[in-house]
């Protein structure tokens, strides 16, 4: 029975995050011992980690260099006495592999979930200082493991182990309505962005296509979920494309699912990714993905297969894939459903969670840690 | 040395015989590099003549502009021909010596740079020299001709930049003489509208095709003008609206009457100091001219992003890539002008995909905030090469 940590810097709902309860959750019983730590804040997850049965603590980090997080989170790991830490997202993968080795934790992975193209020299310093403090750096797509190993993180540190996705029934809509609910007309063709309102996800470029689309499919209506540093000025220039009645921004949203199911599309105009969830999401309910090539993007959705894709920042041919799908149901259909198929073998949860326990054991055995027996019952 | 520290505002004197409120394409440009380049922080002295409708105007005009200074001086002149160029060039230099400058930019290769590079020599502040055209309205076939023409192309050589707006003025600097290596490539510049323009619901009731400029014998207005009966065969209500002023007017006035063109099919309201509303409130722009260097209304109508028809002559090839960014008409020829535009009409949708990504070209590589950054860069490196010595 091996004692494990997930420790990521918050419990909101978001890619990496969701990925952490899925595999926080997933990880069996008989051979692991599970807990989770929000370095920073907790947040709406803390309740799916407590109905799987996962004990959460918050750490509390206030400030970007804060030495009283850094202890307390040693103090928290030492204590624990835990086999192996697995730390998300920049933040809680510097902090938790200093207090990691600190502490004398004997097995550290670290997981990369994208193209981190906005790293400045600071967080590639960190990043190769910390290289070497855990046994594996995990990334979620191919793309993610060659941009650590184009920061200098050696070949036989670094593992692929794709996202997942969970096979949870679609919940039954009824499409109208929730159009109707946010405001579009109920016959109306609708696509869906979820995703973070900052600039790697470009979505200035799906505004523009929007605005070039106006005429050739006036039909189409566009939901924009998710909120971030550029909301206002996305809005401001939706408003001045004069596009207000045909993009609505909904926010954060708890319901997505439920919008994705009402949605004939989704799209994606990113500069890079590292393994989209809102795509995997897409196809696990027979979405078509009109998405941009970006790099992790390109490993989920096949061109004319599963969606359509095309260069970042090429807006007529973004407006291309976008129209083509809203004019052919049936195309879209099809493209939806090979999705899902394709999902289904690739992306599978609980093909994610049996890569990372057998990981986490092959590195405690290298430790010399004997997984001890399950307890036998009975 | 005015600017001590290496980000203290530049102290920049624009210099233009031309500019704002007068009408035209070269004094509009002119007017937006100033502008654009005190938003960027520099403090800019527009030095120009009180000539024509500027006699009007103040003579000292500060312009709001957010970040630097922009200031405006009309300097006095009078309209006598020789009597006036003496008197605007003494006012020039007067200027020049009492007014300590970072950098001049002279627009033309005329005489006002004949009079900043004889301040400069004394001063020791470089000089950056701006051709407006090639061909045989440019600055080089001027030189050739003009009063006192040679000398001035004796004294022009020692500028220590020469900026050129396209590849023909380049070439022309290279073969009158010019060193090369001081000649710099930068583009005109426009201002990229925030909104961009939009269909307006009910055009096809009375579609209506502007051409804004000066109404001049180069903008070969009767091809146009020819072509309008024969859009109306196709688009019984159009209208053709010639925005702008010139020496053309009365012969153009004949011959739409001879077309038998009404009120109703044409009309030529004048200059406006708002080309932007007369384009929103037009379905197509219309360029047919026979001879253009890089026009500035074009810029201007892809900028805003209106359904556009150009004749296919190299300036506007240079903006326009045919089926792209708008479409192209053979120059000079009535009837293909005339298909071309109906053409537009006709696929209205696709014209609007063209406007979208003649937009997005002119963001790319015309917006004026990036060719004033261009140009502080020139003007910082050559301020720095002569200080060094």
């Amino acid at each position: 029975m091996l004692k494990v940590l997930q420790l990521i810097p918050t419990l909101d709902r978001s890619g990496a995050e969701k990925q952490m309860v899925m595999l926080a959750a997933g990880l069996p019983r008989d051979r692991f011992r599970v807990e989770a730590a929000a370095l920073t804040r907790s947040g709406p997850l803390e309740a799916d980690l407590a109905a799987a049965g996962v004990p959460t603590t918050t750490i509390g980090k206030r400030l970007k260099v804060d030495p009283f997080a850094l202890r307390r989170l040693t103090r928290f790991l030492k204590a624990g006495r835990f086999d192996v830490v697995q730390t998300w997202i920049f933040a809680a993968n510097a902090y938790g592999r200093v207090a990691a080795r600190r502490a004398g934790v004997p097995v550290v992975v670290t997981a990369e979930m994208a193209v981190d193209l906005w790293k400045g020299p600071i967080e590639r310093f960190v990043d190769r200082k910390l290289a070497t403090y855990s046994d594996k750096l995990v990334g979620n797509s191919r793309a993610v493991v060659d941009f650590y190993a184009g920061l200098g993180v050696p070949a036989d540190r670094l593992e692929m182990i794709h996202s997942g996705v969970a096979d949870d029934p679609p919940p039954a809509v009824d499409p109208a309505a929730v159009r109707v609910e946010i405001g579009f007309p109920r016959d109306a063709k609708l696509a869906l962005f979820v995703g973070r309102l900052a600039p790697q996800k470009r979505v200035a470029d799906l505004l523009k296509v929007l605005d070039l689309l106006q005429h050739v499919q006036p039909d189409l209506r566009t939901a924009i979920v998710g909120d971030g540093p550029l909301r206002g000025s996305l809005e401001k220039l939706a408003r001045q494309l004069e596009l207000t009645d045909r993009v609505r921004f909904l926010g954060h949203r708890d319901d997505v699912p439920r919008l994705m199911a009402a949605a004939d599309v989704v799209t994606l105009p990113s500069e890079y990714e590292g393994l989209p969830n809102v795509v995997l999401e897409a196809m696990i309910q027979a979405k078509p993905v009109v998405a941009t090539a970006a790099p992790g993007t390109t490993e989920v959705v096949v061109d004319g297969v599963t969606g359509a894709l095309a260069p970042v920042g090429s807006l007529p041919l973004l407006a291309r894939g976008l129209r083509d799908l809203i004019r052919d149901p049936r195309r879209a259909a099809a493209l939806g459903a090979a999705g899902r198929e394709r999902a289904l073998a690739e992306f599978r949860a609980d093909a994610m969670v049996a890569r990372f326990a057998d990981l986490y054991e092959r590195l405690a055995a290298a430790k010399g840690l004997a997984p001890a027996p399950a307890p036998t019952t009975g | 040395m005015t600017a001590e520290a290496p980000d203290a505002p530049l102290k920049l004197a624009l210099i233009s015989r031309r500019y704002p409120p007068l009408i035209g394409g070269a004094e509009r440009v002119l007017g937006y590099l100033a502008e654009a380049l005190a938003r960027e922080g520099a403090d800019v002295s527009v030095l120009t003549s009180a000539v024509g409708e500027a006699a009007a105007a103040p003579a000292r005009e500060e312009i709001r502009a957010r970040g630097g200074r922009l200031v405006v001086h009309r300097l006095p002149t009078s309209p006598l021909r020789f009597v006036g160029t003496w008197l605007y060039m003494r006012n020039l230099a007067n200027w020049l010596r009492s007014n300590p400058v970072d950098l001049a930019y002279v627009s033309m290769l005329k005489h006002d740079a004949h009079a900043a590079l004889g301040v400069a020599a004394r001063r020791g502040f470089p000089v950056v020299l701006r051709p407006e055209g090639a061909g045989d309205t440019g600055d080089i076939a001027w030189q050739a001709r003009g009063n006192f023409g040679g000398r001035i192309a004796r004294r022009c050589k020692d500028a220590d930049a020469y900026v050129a707006i396209s590849k023909p003025v380049r070439d022309e600097l290279t073969a009158a003489g010019y060193d090369g290596a001081r000649i710099h490539d930068l583009p005109n510049g426009v201002p990229i509208p925030i909104r961009p323009w939009q269909r307006r619901p009910d055009w096809r009731d009375a579609p209506r095709a502007s051409f804004v400029g000066r109404l001049a014998p180069e903008k070969d207005l009767p091809t146009l003008l020819s072509a309008w009966p024969i859009v109306r065969e196709s688009f019984p209500t159009a209208r053709l609206v010639l925005v702008g002023e010139g020496p053309e007017r009365p012969a153009l006035a004949r011959l739409a009457a001879g077309l038998g063109l009404g009120a109703e099919a044409f009309a030529m309201p004048g200059a406006t100091g708002d080309v932007e509303s007369e384009l929103r409130a037009s379905d197509l722009f219309v360029l047919p001219s026979s001879e253009e260097g890089m026009s500035i209304a074009l810029l201007e109508a892809m900028a805003l992003g209106v359904p556009a028809v150009a004749s296919a002559i190299p300036g506007n090839r240079r903006l326009v890539v045919d089926f792209k960014h708008g479409r192209l008409a053979p120059p000079g020829d009535a009837g293909a002008l005339a298909r071309t535009i109906v053409e537009q009409w006709s696929n209205f949708d696709r014209a609007f995909h063209m406007t979208r990504a003649a937009r997005g070209r002119v963001e790319q590589q015309y917006a004026i905030r990036a060719v004033a950054r261009r140009h502080l860069q020139l003007f910082r490196e050559l301020i720095a090469r002569k200080r060094s010595g």
